[in-house]
């Protein structure tokens, strides 16, 4: 067994209650570490070519990494995978809380579920005791009630993840729920789980991980934690946790408001970090091997009622906040936990009804239509239309499907205002003054989402150039930012496409990013554990040589899967191309297709893939990907 | 006076010579927005300071021997 890993893969066919294991292989391990790059490989493998994602065919793969479940920083992410009923393309999404470190000890480093049950079923895994049991009695409950149900009826040692009404109901943009409040939140992981008629997944581990050399792994360790603790922003980062970004997006001019009608929210200090600690926090919370906490559980009472909720989170602020003009902490946490326990995407459900507001003030949308006036700013039109998607009763079962379809169903030019990338909703950052963040957007494999590459401190940093501009300036953002520069632009693809590489890193290995996003901590901390806890030397570069596999192989996986794939799929909305920001910090600014297109182009030169945006044979072979060549080969012709 | 400015994370790749900590010479003393223009930073990259441990807005201006932190903003949920 190779050290580091449990080492099995556990396969359940939840239409034949079949359960197989078999070892995890050391090819594998060698060229996809664990993580994103299991769930990538797993699903370039093995699942057929044009597999319907609410199919029986559809896989969904969670994967701990070679330092899940360790004594590491940050050691508690799972991967979940799939082909994804939002983008019809590779879709991922990962979590912290407890989920992959309790697989681990259970003796499992993937799980893959396949088929469909045949009714409402839990999957019940105790050490190497697999069931797939009757769900009958959980199918219907909130996800976050579903937990404590489960939790009581199997024993507080499980971890559970669980789905909410809006996976039974194939919303596509289900999430996956675990430890009251971590989510695996996009691409629609958890509407495949409603799919296979999946309600939870509760596990039970007490097994151990081989460690090729435990005292040294451990004082490494114990130093990397210490580091942590060393760090002059550990103690700024807790307080405050994600939202505490809020008044930085609103005053660089790049905060999601009023569906992306603007990117500043004159009410931002009623919903931001000291507005949760002073108004609502009851504590902060964090997860498996967390040294810097960043969860926080709140109590709020609105005129809708009371509620306990983790968050809200920044990407929470910046959909249900800025974006749905909920202008109360208050209100933007109650909104929270209606999409936690409906199991609604904070970020796509944000972006959803921001949509449908904006549909509705234009009349795109009428009042018969919907079954009630809606506004911005008005927490029951949120909470309304939220219950809707989530029961698909009336507009909801149109809004259900993700701001792409509903656009092109409602008609009358609403695509502009479809604020999507291939098909998944935008989250929490406005680009049209952040050309950089803006590629990173565009180029993000599974759609609008910003965990892929944050390039918008390098583009308000001036990314290269533009440094003296910025020192007259006094921080008053320079006009040159805002002007096409070859120079500052070439340097931002450059940044993205390393950012792009460098975040794959941690979701290979198994651990959070924000240890290092956050407070600092040395990435090359990672090099130097490796070979105490597997024996293998593995240094950062050829870290990033996988993520940068990972990437292509994701890229080609999504040719495969969707017809006509490549370029057409990288652009950003209307919107953002042809409306200038009507106010704050980034007025005026608007991104031009020329821009776009010339980003899209300096991009996949660099990339090392066509014009059309797909990698070519001679790419992929170079990074080892030569059973991918043939399928990019073909649908480049 | 001098101060010692810390620079972490992200923030750091924008410290001349990707620096964790800079020690700055002040002709007099100034506001922290001055001291981070010094560093050749736009402020605007700057999400929070603190000073001696405190949190501090950009218009504080440091005492000598001051230790400052610069937090850039983190990446979201």
């Amino acid at each position: 067994m190779a050290n580091g890993y449990a080492g099995q893969i556990l396969r359940v066919n939840l239409s034949t209650k079949g359960v197989a294991k078999q070892p995890l292989s050391e090819e594998l391990i060698q060229e996809f570490v664990g993580g994103r790059g299991f769930v990538a490989k797993l699903l370039w493998d093995e699942l057929p070519p044009g597999t319907d994602p609410l199919g029986e065919d559809n896989m969904v793969v969670m994967a701990a990494g070679p330092l899940t479940g360790l004594f590491v920083p940050g050691s508690g992410k799972t991967h979940f995978g799939t082909k994804s009923p939002a983008t019809g393309g590779y879709g991922d999404s990962n979590m912290g809380g407890h989920f992959a470190p309790t697989m681990k000890y259970a003796g499992y480093d993937v799980i893959i579920v396949t088929g469909k049950a045949a009714g409402p079923s839990i999957l019940v895994v105790d050490d190497s005791r697999v069931e797939v049991r009757d769900g009958a009695e959980y199918w219907g409950m909130g996800a976050i009630d579903c937990e404590k149900a489960l939790k009581d009826d199997l024993g507080e040692e499980f971890q559970i993840i669980t789905v909410g009404p809006a996976a039974e109901k194939l919303v596509k943009y289900a999430c996956i729920s675990h430890d009251f409040g971590r989510q695996a939140g996009r691409t629609g992981v958890g509407t495949v789980f409603g799919s296979k008629n999946l309600k939870a997944v509760a596990v039970r581990g007490t097994g151990t991980i081989p460690v090729v050399d435990p005292a040294g792994a451990l004082e490494k360790g114990k130093a990397m934690y210490q580091s942590c603790y060393n760090k002059p922003g550990f103690q700024g980062w807790t307080p405050f946790g994600t939202a505490g970004i809020t008044d930085w997006v609103n005053e660089v001019g790049a905060f999601p408001t009023r569906n992306f009608q603007t990117s500043y929210f004159k009410k931002y200090k009623e919903i931001n970090g000291a507005a949760l600690r002073e108004k609502i926090l009851v504590t902060d919370k964090g997860c498996f091997g967390c040294p810097i906490p960043c969860g926080k559980y709140s109590r709020a009472r609105t005129k809708l009622g009371q509620v306990t909720v983790e968050g809200p989170e920044y990407e929470t602020i910046a959909l249900l906040g800025g974006n749905c003009s909920l202008d109360k902490i208050e209100e933007v946490a109650y909104a929270n936990y209606i999409c936690d326990q409906l199991g609604i995407d904070t970020i796509s459900g944000g972006a959803v009804v921001s949509f449908a507001v904006e549909c509705f003030e234009k009349g795109l949308l009428s009042e018969t239509q919907i079954g009630r006036k809606i506004a911005f700013g008005d927490l029951e039109s949120i909470v309304y239309l939220l219950e809707k998607i989530a029961t698909r009763e009336g507009i909801g079962d149109l809004l259900a499907e993700g701001v792409r379809t509903a656009a092109a169903r409602i008609g009358g030019g609403s695509d502009k205002f479809a604020i999507h990338i291939k098909g998944l909703e935008w989250s929490g950052y406005e680009c049209r003054n952040a050309p950089g963040m803006m590629l990173s957007y565009m180029t993000a494999d599974v759609g609008a989402h910003h965990n892929r590459a944050w390039a918008l401190g390098f583009d308000i940093s001036g990314g290269s150039g533009s440094v003296t501009d910025l020192i007259q300036g006094k921080g008053e953002r320079p006009a040159s930012l805002s002007v096409f520069d070859p120079a500052a632009y070439a340097a931002k693809v450059d940044k993205v496409i390393e950012l792009q590489h460098m975040r794959p890193m941690f979701d290979l290995l198994g651990v959070c990013r924000l240890q290092w996003v956050e407070i600092g901590m040395e990435v090359s901390h990672y090099e130097e554990i490796m070979p105490l806890i597997s024996g293998k030397q593995m240094s950062l570069a050829d870290l990033l040589v996988v993520s940068e596999r990972v990437w292509n192989l994701t890229r080609a996986f999504s040719a495969r899967e969707i017809p006509g794939f490549g370029r057409s799929f990288d652009y950003p909305p209307g919107r953002f191309l042809e409306e200038r920001i009507p106010d704050g910090p980034s007025a005026g600014r608007v991104m031009s297709k020329e821009e776009a297109d010339w980003l899209l182009d300096e991009y996949y030169r660099k990339r090392g893939w066509d014009e059309n945006g797909l990698p070519t044979a001679a790419t992929l072979e170079g990074l080892g990907l030569g059973f991918a060549a043939e399928t990019a080969a073909s649908r480049a012709k | 006076m001098k101060v010692r400015v810390n620079a972490f994370g992200q923030m750091r790749e924008l410290f001349p010579g990707r620096q964790a900590q800079v020690e700055l010479e002040l002709p007099a003393p100034v506001s922290l927005r001055d001291i981070i223009c010094e560093l050749g930073i736009n402020p605007l990259i700057v999400m929070m300071c603190t000073v001696d441990g405190q949190y501090r807005d950009k218009e504080f201006v440091p005492e000598d021997g001051a230790e400052i932190v610069l937090i850039a903003p983190p990446a979201g949920g």
